[in-house]
């Protein structure tokens, strides 16, 4: 009986330790279910925006930009970058107060030809604007993708679900249990 | 635990009639007292629950970046890549100390109802588990698991919700016998592990007491239903020795075979183990080209024929192909068989599916080879991490042409192990109606096929987890 009493300890602690930081972070994370690589297409190009973390978290993150030529799907090479990052003023959620002026940054060319890629810092979690314009092949065309910076940090909404759901699961399981003994 | 043994016909061995009765590891005594003893399996089930507690810790608290994790690293660069090797050499070991197992015992002990396992369950487990491995690998490449440290903590936390449930509310091992998907594929593996746990028909007709199923004061009865006197596969046996404790007439052998040996006598092939091998086939083809150049060339021509830029779907489309491929492979291979054996494409699917394990299982070693090789060192500088120590330099123990030779000599090793298997099942199964050649033939051709495959992808460069 001392393994049980010390797993209905265990479970107390659990509750106690997760349930706040559960509510805290509850809108935390809002943004977990966002993409994992969006494209968009411009003019001739079709434009490709990765992170790094995915969703994106508040500090320091890389931002990786595939540009394809769209007829061939080839990637383009030598091409020039320049990505505005700032946050969405037009969503009212958002606090006014926290964000800073767009940070502007030159991509520089990775590995494959088309990979372009830059470390961008997130200073506020929500909705941030990038905007990427290109020069290539002496076309020059632009394209405006949409991110939600989220917390970085645990999860503690899935984690706290989770083990809120392990606890239901047991206490079903005892409940069954105890009243089956009694109907024996 | 007062359920019937499954079955109680003959037992049918690996061994062929009349040949030489196979090495018993327990006649060595320090192993025979090992096995016997409480330390097995409790000894190592402490390690791995301690590790994968830390592990687990540092998925869903650890650093974000899968980079800087040194769960991540535990997780995809060292146990993914190395439990196919145990499965290869020791069968199902792992199930027997895998800290999902030893949490579902311990829910059980504590607050277990321990009710039948559902007929549902037992007839479409494999099913679940078919879909779960689809589901799963789909899942990594829209949503992000493996490259995610949080993500790969929550799939962890999925499952200990599912172990959790079965352990309280089923009987035994529900949960790693008909649910659990390393389950399914191990159990795949493990047929063609070097290992086997048999019992000595002679000495169990006498038995009377049923220890191994039922369990006595010295272990309880087997955890995965199995009643080691009709016991004819690894698939389902995962070595925990519990019947090896109970057994009053030291019945139960640990005999050493010749790998992949089991796949030549299966006599009772089932359609969705033979789907399992097929979908594992599926996989090992996906997770290769979605890290190789060719796969992101794939997605645009998808892109471009759709009219869609979404990665959602064009990935769904081309994991459709890629693990249509294998199935229909296999159909038509089936079909051509039945050409000389005059069975049906089914039963010919069913029957032939299992020779495709070698080639899964060189295929999976080869694609993780490459994870455990160019990116082990990554467990070290993770490691060192915890410790505040910053580590830098190439994670790679070998360079990238070693690296590769290693893999082709696996994908050889797997396409022979695999044609001998269509041979012999061919010969096993045919009987008299048709031509051997003409039933192995077409699965062989499948085989090299995939096979060359195999050679094609593995000669592309890589892309790193970590």
């Amino acid at each position: 009986m001392v393994g049980k009493g010390a797993l209905y300890w265990f479970l107390f602690l659990v509750l106690v330790l997760t349930g706040p930081a559960y509510w805290r972070a509850a809108r935390a994370d809002e943004g977990m279910a966002d993409m994992k690589m969006e494209a968009k297409t411009a003019g001739q190009f079709l434009v490709e925006l990765m992170t790094e973390p995915t969703p994106p978290k508040v500090g320091e993150n890389v931002v990786t930009v595939h540009l394809k030529d769209k007829a061939t799907g080839e990637g383009v090479a030598k091409a020039s970058i320049r990505l505005e990052a700032a946050m969405d003023e037009s969503d009212k959620s958002m606090k006014m107060e926290s964000h800073q002026g767009p940070q502007v940054i030159d991509l520089i060319a990775g590995g494959n030809p088309g990979d372009y890629s830059a470390k961008v810092t997130f200073s506020d979690p929500g909705p941030w604007k990038i905007k990427l314009t290109f020069t290539a092949s002496g076309v020059e065309d632009a394209q405006t993708f949409d991110l939600r910076v989220v917390k970085s940090g645990p999860n503690w909404v899935i984690i706290g679900g989770f083990l809120g759901a392990i606890l239901l699961i047991i206490i079903a399981a005892v409940l069954v249990k105890s009243r089956s003994k009694r109907t024996a | 635990m007062t359920a019937e043994p499954a079955s109680s016909a003959p037992p049918q061995s690996t061994r062929e009639a009349g040949g030489p009765r196979p090495f018993n590891l327990l006649r060595i005594r320090p192993l025979r007292w090992f096995l016997k003893s409480r330390l097995y399996p409790w000894l190592f089930q402490y390690i791995t629950i301690l590790v994968f507690s830390f592990v687990i810790y540092e998925l869903l608290v650890g650093p974000d970046k899968a980079h800087d994790n040194f769960g991540t690293a535990m997780t995809w660069v060292l146990w993914w890549p190395l439990i196919p090797l145990l499965f290869l050499a020791l069968g199902r070991f792992w199930c027997a100390i895998c800290p999902f197992a030893t949490l579902s015992d311990l829910v059980q002990k504590l607050v277990g109802l321990n009710r039948s396992v559902p007929r549902f369950l037992k007839s479409y487990g494999i099913w679940i588990i078919d879909a779960c491995f689809i589901l799963i690998t789909w899942g990594d490449h829209v949503f992000g698991i493996v490259e995610s440290p949080r993500n790969s903590g929550i799939l962890l936390l999925m499952i200990t919700l599912g172990v959790v449930a079965a352990g309280a509310f089923f009987e035994r091992r529900a949960w790693c016998r008909h649910l659990c998907f390393l389950g399914g594929m191990s159990g795949n593996y493990a047929r063609t592990g070097s290992l086997e746990l048999r019992a000595t028909p002679e000495k169990c007709d006498q038995c009377r007491v049923q220890a191994c199923y039922r369990g006595s004061e010295k272990a309880p009865g087997c955890p995965m239903f199995e009643f080691p006197k009709t016991m004819d596969t690894n698939a389902r046996c995962n070595l925990c020795a519990y019947c090896i404790k109970t057994c009053p007439n030291d019945s139960i052998r640990l005999n050493l075979r010749v790998p992949t040996r089991e796949l030549w006598f299966i006599r009772r092939p089932k359609f969705e183990e033979s789907f399992l091998a097929v979908v594992i086939m599926g996989i090992v083809f996906v997770q290769n080209i979605t890290m190789l150049n060719i796969g992101k060339e794939m997605l645009s021509w998808l892109a471009a024929v759709t009219g869609t830029a979404s990665h959602f779907v064009t990935f769904t489309l081309l994991f459709i192909l890629v693990m249509l491929g294998p199935i229909l492979g296999l159909l038509l291979a089936g079909f051509f068989t039945g050409l000389s054996n005059r069975k049906g494409v089914v039963t010919n699917f069913a029957t032939f599916g299992y020779a495709l394990i070698p080639l899964d299982l060189a295929g999976h070693l080869a694609h993780n080879l490459f994870h455990l090789l160019a990116e082990g060192k990554a467990i070290l500088f993770t490691a060192s991490g915890l410790f505040g120590i910053e580590s830098h330099g190439s994670p790679a123990f070998l360079d990238n042409p070693t690296i590769q030779v290693l893999q082709y000599i696996l994908v050889v090793l797997g396409i022979v192990g695999s044609s001998y298997t269509a041979w012999r099942i061919a010969g096993h199964q045919v009987g008299n109606q048709g031509s051997r050649w003409g039933s192995a033939l077409p699965v062989i051709i499948l085989i090299a096929v995939f096979g060359f495959i195999n050679f094609f992808l593995f000669s592309l460069p890589m892309e790193m987890r970590m």
